[in-house]
């Protein structure tokens, strides 16, 4: 088994093992802000599994589903991030610009077989505005004192080593990096084995603390 | 190689930035949680103070309505009597000590010079409506400086209207209340013992069981309550005990033994 094939493995696992943890703790999430991130985690899971099934399948080299990633998955999250935060202009502008760049992208690039790195880039950046709004909200609020029993604040944490790591090293200094395959998925695992665990524990949190 | 150098350098660099970042982020979520913490805590604290100035503020204005009514009677009664001078005398000393009783009442502390000349008024008072069935002394150590020394207000006086209606007031012969201020070793702190040879505690609990007793409970109720409060305050820290002397040796009557100490001032 090559570390490549190891890595996917550990990626899609911690994947899947947030969405059914999200899942059994439905009750506990449902009437809050996190069911969103139950949607996002069933979102990205199924599109990225879809992906995966036709690469192996069907030797597809389409990259819509991961466009659609990009473009949904990202949408969701800014509304999580408004369900916190309560800013409408903010919401209204990180729509807005995840849109526009992807219609610009989408005029460049082929949708289909082409991933959009520079939507992604500035969604990236967009996601980064909400995790630092959040986090100035809550430092300011009464509800820092209980900080690390807050379910949103640990899913911002891993939000916000996921983006950092796609916007500095996938394209601020990819050019200076010679990423090497396996290099390039023990950094993507890394990442999304930390989100996909922040989110478990933020759901956890939110069980024991309500 | 250099290339793979130069890779793994920068990712080393990012991940330490990535760490800092998280532990300067951590750290300024914990010192604003802290801070915050300790304002609640002060607010709590504060409010809390507020509380008990309100709950002392109202037990320092119980004075016994029992007392009020009882010297106006015994004013009447030398009225009646035709007693001018007597009644005039007791009304100037009743209306003095009704005065400085309402000064008193919106004031924390008073100095300890100011206490003992309130319960000499009230003693004088008390003196008159038993028309001199009551003697008493007051004992002040020579090297107790009452100017400097503060006291709680209305600390003294239950204590003697106890020793008064309960001690004094069922025996038959004249009775004898003695107040002695001493100094301690301790800094800032005084001793306050009062004396009296009525019937004692012992005899007044068994008086009050066959009666109704109710103001003696009271009047020892307010006293405690008013202890607890002072000495959660942290500004004081009063000891208080009550015995039958009939329990100490071979006297008759009740001591009453305060400890005082002002630590506000420590």
């Amino acid at each position: 088994m090559t570390l490549v094939e190891v890595t996917s493995y550990i990626l899609y696992s911690s994947m899947i093992t947030a969405l059914l943890y999200a899942v059994i703790n439905w009750n506990h999430i449902k009437n809050k802000p996190e069911l969103w991130i139950l949607i996002f985690l069933l979102v990205t899971t199924v599109l990225d599994l879809c992906g995966v099934y036709f690469r192996l399948y069907h030797g597809s080299k389409l990259q819509v589903f991961s466009n659609l990633i990009i473009l949904i998955s990202n949408l969701i999250l800014s509304y999580w991030f408004y369900k916190h935060i309560k800013n409408k202009v903010l919401l209204f502008i990180s729509i807005s610009t995840i849109f526009l760049s992807f219609f610009i992208s989408a005029f460049q690039q082929n949708f289909l077989r082409e991933i959009f790195y520079y939507a992604n880039f500035i969604i990236s950046i967009i996601l980064l505005i909400n995790v630092f709004f959040y986090l100035y909200k809550l430092l300011l609020s009464d509800n820092v004192v209980r900080y690390n029993k807050t379910p949103a604040f640990w899913i911002s944490i891993g939000i916000v080593i996921y983006q950092i790591n796609l916007v500095i090293v996938f394209f601020l200094i990819q050019e200076k990096l010679k990423l090497t395959t396996n290099i390039y998925f023990t950094i993507i695992t890394t990442v999304s084995v930390l989100l996909y665990s922040s989110i478990i524990y933020g759901i956890k949190l939110s069980k024991d603390y309500g | 190689m250099d290339n793979l150098v130069l890779t793994y350098t920068l990712l080393f660099i990012l991940v330490l930035v990535v760490v800092l970042g998280m532990v300067f982020l951590f750290i300024t979520f914990n010192n604003r949680k802290n801070q915050l913490l300790q304002q609640q805590l002060e607010d709590q604290l504060a409010a809390q103070k507020k509380q008990y100035e309100s709950e002392l503020n109202a037990l320092r204005s119980q004075l016994n309505p029992h007392f009020v009514h009882n010297s106006l009677n015994a004013i009447q009664y030398y009225i009646q009597r035709n007693e001018v001078e007597i009644s005039e005398d007791y009304l100037t000393k009743f209306s003095k000590l009704m005065r400085l009783f309402f000064d008193y009442s919106r004031t924390k502390t008073i100095t300890l010079k100011e206490e003992i000349a309130f319960i000499k008024k009230y003693l004088d008072i008390e003196k008159l409506r038993f028309e001199d069935k009551i003697e008493y002394y007051i004992n002040i150590d020579k090297s107790l400086d009452t100017t400097d020394l503060n006291i709680p207000t209305m600390m003294i006086q239950p204590i003697l209207e106890n020793a008064v209606n309960h001690g004094i007031f069922h025996k038959t012969s004249t009775g004898t209340i003695e107040v002695d201020f001493k100094t301690t070793k301790e800094e800032n702190q005084y001793q306050i013992v009062i004396k009296d040879d009525g019937i004692g505690i012992n005899k007044t609990k068994k008086h009050n069981k066959n009666t109704t007793g109710t103001a003696k409970a009271h009047s020892s109720t307010v006293i405690a309550e008013r202890l607890d409060i002072l000495n959660d305050s942290g500004d004081w820290n009063i000891s208080f005990s009550i015995h039958d002397r009939s329990d100490i040796d071979d006297g008759t009557g009740t001591i009453v033994q305060l400890t005082i100490q002002n630590l506000s001032e420590l």
